[in-house]
């Protein structure tokens, strides 16, 4: 009985054993596919209202005239705004604008309504919380909208007045008559602006941290281990298998985005192939580059977490690419890959573009892989040498 | 070289921790903060590509074309005679703009028929789209004014003093706070570079706790010196990072000094510990690296510093009240932009303070927990051995 006791404890010992050793191998597969899927219905559940709703305004009414409450009342009815009537005075009002409790305001200052009616222009202040754009560019468009309405609703009054027909008054208010596009994106939504960048971020990442600590645990191996040869082949058969992973995840991604979003992915996959092999090649190159540096697992870990943010931002994705200093593109697109992928992602996906559009950046791509591929092997090569000779020493 | 290399091997060996601290809390900090910097001094863009289709080709449309031209944020280099070529140019990436002037536009302007002028934008780039939109809507309306007033003076004969009060009957006049020039780099770096620092603050956290898991409740005097240690180091590698932004890049900062300085040593307590409880609970050190990562990379996307809350749904608006980084992305934009007091900030680092506490605690349970755990396995293994 006693013993069976202890035999159980060993046995528990061993089941947690093969139980590490089991969810070692099956982990960079579950990062490859389901890290991915994860961050992609999270992220696209934050983004997915395509308007920005309930932005905190301030309004300081000073003149109360049936005029300005009929202003009042527009912003009020405005979809978009969240409108307060708090405040009795400049000084709370900044200090609202200060804290973040209002993102913007609009002051209707004493005498507006008397301005209106004696035909002598009233004036209107908005105070806008700059510091975001995103807040900024729906409170400017509501005012921009309200004002507007109103102003066309009085000029036709006027030409009526001085004895213009209604119809073409109307034609003379709108005169100047623009209608705007966003190609692509019509409701100039961030889900559909953000979201091939994120899938090339998260090929990249989970490429890198599926592939590096596998790489550094076979380095050290390698310092003592089998013959080259057999080493080089089950290293690009792992390289392989982690790559088919990641392109099943990019798929599976795109699959949830379109059902689960709606998001009208073009393109073919043919296409999307043509880019994304070669950065699978670059990034395969620069992981064994990281891979012959670091010596730690899990601080090559950090650094590839790293890696994130900073690589999305220099990529020409968020910050436009002619924006870039030419010696900072120069650069960037030199030593990562990212650029090579993210843009010509986001061309394929989100304009449909074509062979000709993406060729050169899959081009691109693969002169990159065809330095840095063959520059990563010999680094890891050279690194397993010379731990060698350490260890022999 | 091979000796450079096998000496840099061998003292990694001796100090790791003073490798990966180097890495973190000093090189990243002034090496991104001086790349993302670089990238973005231009600030805000300017000089967007636009192509232009001028069916017109009168002298008012050319005029008009000039006006935009001459701005700074417009910069028409590309012509094209459909506007099915103009959006090929867009979707090449060669305009990221376009205006499209019909046939006949001045003609149809004057009879009253009030044509339109399409505009088209490319939304696949947002940070050019919310400039060019506004910018153009500005353009427009100017134009319009002075084609109306044209109309009042001439068909209603509007005296000239008269005219802009019943031309723009409520003239509007924007006031942009704290970021007068619409920087896109000081609304977009300072929370973006506090968050990229997050991920190596909370990993390097987490492989501290790893490392002391074998410190139980008894020692759990260690783990506050631990905490504490590595948490003054990233909020000194968080107020180098920004320093480089302040003294290369001038951005401004109009903020409290102890406010600043009170925000990022908090956080950095809060988010060392976090990574500190993941290192404690994970029984392996790369995936407790891996997994503390995890926890806190996409804070800088829920934490409404890009994409404001008020556009999430309200799950994710209530879920972000939770997230450190919630707090400190805003309040580090904003004591960089507006003078803001510590009593602005205090409720958020009030927050924060609690929060960290109740990670302390939380340790504290785990410890405890883990304790016991581990006495009792041990226990049992003596009583065994003792029947045995």
């Amino acid at each position: 009985m006693k013993k069976l006791g202890l035999q159980s404890q060993e046995e528990v010992k061993e089941e947690r054993s093969k139980f590490f050793h089991w969810f070692a191998q099956i982990k960079p597969y579950a990062i490859l596919t389901l890290i991915p899927l994860f961050f992609t219905l999270l992220f696209g559940g934050a983004f997915s209202p395509v308007s920005n709703t309930d932005v905190p305004v301030l309004i300081y009414d000073m003149d109360g005239s049936n005029e300005s409450r009929q202003l009042v009342d527009y912003f009020v009815e405005y979809p978009y705004l969240n409108i307060y009537e708090s405040v009795s005075s400049m000084a709370q009002l900044e200090e609202a604008m200060l804290s973040g409790e209002a993102l913007g305001a609009v002051i209707v200052p004493d005498g507006f309504g008397a301005d209106l009616q004696s035909r002598s222009g009233a004036e209107v202040l908005v105070m806008q919380d700059s510091s975001n754009f995103m807040n900024m560019s729906t409170i400017m468009q509501a005012v921009s909208n309200i004002s507007g309405t109103m102003n066309a609703g009085i000029r036709l009054k006027l030409l009526q007045a001085g004895g213009m027909l209604p119809e073409q008054a109307a034609k003379n208010v709108l005169s100047l008559s623009v209608v705007d596009r966003g190609l692509y994106n019509p409701t100039y939504g961030y889900l559909y602006f953000l979201f091939p960048g994120l899938l090339a971020v998260f090929v990249q990442q989970t490429l890198l941290a599926a592939a590096t600590p596998y790489l550094i645990e076979k380095k050290q191996l390698l310092c003592s281990g089998p013959g080259w040869r057999r080493a080089f082949a089950e290293v690009a058969a792992r390289l392989g298998s982690f790559a088919l992973a990641g392109t099943l995840g990019l798929f599976i991604c795109l699959l949830a985005l379109s059902k689960v979003f709606n998001y009208p992915v073009n393109g073919s996959a043919g296409l999307i192939l043509l880019v994304h092999v070669p950065f699978v090649l670059a990034v395969c190159g620069m992981g064994l580059l990281i891979s012959a540096v670091f010596d730690d697992t899990a601080d090559c870990t950090m650094f590839n977490m790293f890696l994130t943010i900073p690589t999305f931002l220099s990529c020409g994705y968020a910050w436009p690419e002619y924006m870039m200093p030419e010696a900072f593109k120069a650069v960037a697109t030199h030593i990562w890959p990212l650029y090579y992928y993210a843009n010509p992602l986001r061309d394929i996906i989100m304009k449909d573009a074509d062979y000709a559009i993406v060729a050169p950046f899959a081009e691109g791509c693969l002169w990159f892989a065809a330095f840095w591929l063959p520059a990563g092997i010999l680094a890891y090569v050279y690194k397993v040498r010379l731990l060698r000779r350490i260890e022999n020493n | 070289m091979s000796h450079l290399i096998a000496w840099f091997y061998r003292f990694k060996k001796r100090h790791p921790y003073l490798t990966m601290s180097v890495l973190v809390y000093a090189l990243v900090p002034v090496v991104v903060g001086l790349a993302l910097g670089y990238e973005m001094h231009d600030d805000s863009p300017v000089h967007i590509p636009t192509v232009v289709v001028n069916g017109d080709k009168s002298q008012f449309s050319y005029d008009f074309i000039n006006y935009v031209d001459q701005t700074a944020y417009f910069d028409v280099s590309l012509w094209a005679e459909t506007s099915e070529q103009a959006e090929r140019l867009i979707q090449e990436g060669q305009a990221l703009a376009g205006m499209i002037i019909p046939a006949d536009f001045y003609k149809d302007l004057l009879a009253g028929k009030s044509p339109d002028i399409l505009l088209l934008y490319d939304g696949s780039q947002l940070a050019v789209v919310s400039v060019a939109k506004l910018t153009l809507s500005e353009i427009m309306l100017n134009m319009n004014g002075a084609y109306l007033q044209k109309i009042f003076a001439g068909k209603l004969g509007v005296l000239p003093t008269e005219l802009m009060g019943q031309v723009l009957p409520i003239n509007v006049t924007y006031h942009n706070m704290f970021n007068p020039t619409k920087s896109f780099r000081y609304y977009l770096l300072p929370g973006m570079l506090l968050a990229i620092l997050q991920v190596g603050i909370v990993m390097m956290g987490a492989a501290r706790g790893y490392e002391s898991r074998k410190l139980y409740v008894r020692d759990f005097g260690r783990h506050i010196q631990n905490i504490i240690f590595w948490s003054l180091l990233a909020a000194l590698g968080m107020m180098l990072c920004l320093g480089v932004q302040f003294i290369c890049f001038g951005l401004p900062y109009r903020g409290t000094v102890l406010g600043g300085v009170l925000l990022l040593l908090i956080y950095a307590i809060t988010i060392t510990c976090m990574g500190y409880i993941v290192g404690s609970l994970v029984p392996e050190r790369v995936f407790a690296v891996q997994l503390a990562a995890i926890c806190v990379l996409p804070t800088s996307v829920l934490g409404g510093y890009t994409y404001p809350l008020t556009a999430m749904p309200e799950a994710y608006q209530s879920f972000a009240q939770f997230l450190p980084y919630t707090y400190l992305g805003s309040d580090i934009r904003s004591l960089c932009l507006k003078p803001l007091e510590v009593h602005h900030i205090m409720p958020h680092l009030v927050f924060l303070a609690k929060y960290a506490l109740v990670e302390i605690l939380l340790l504290l349970l785990i410890k405890l927990l883990l304790g016991w755990l581990q006495k009792r396995n041990r226990d049992k293994k003596l009583g065994k051995e003792a029947a045995l």
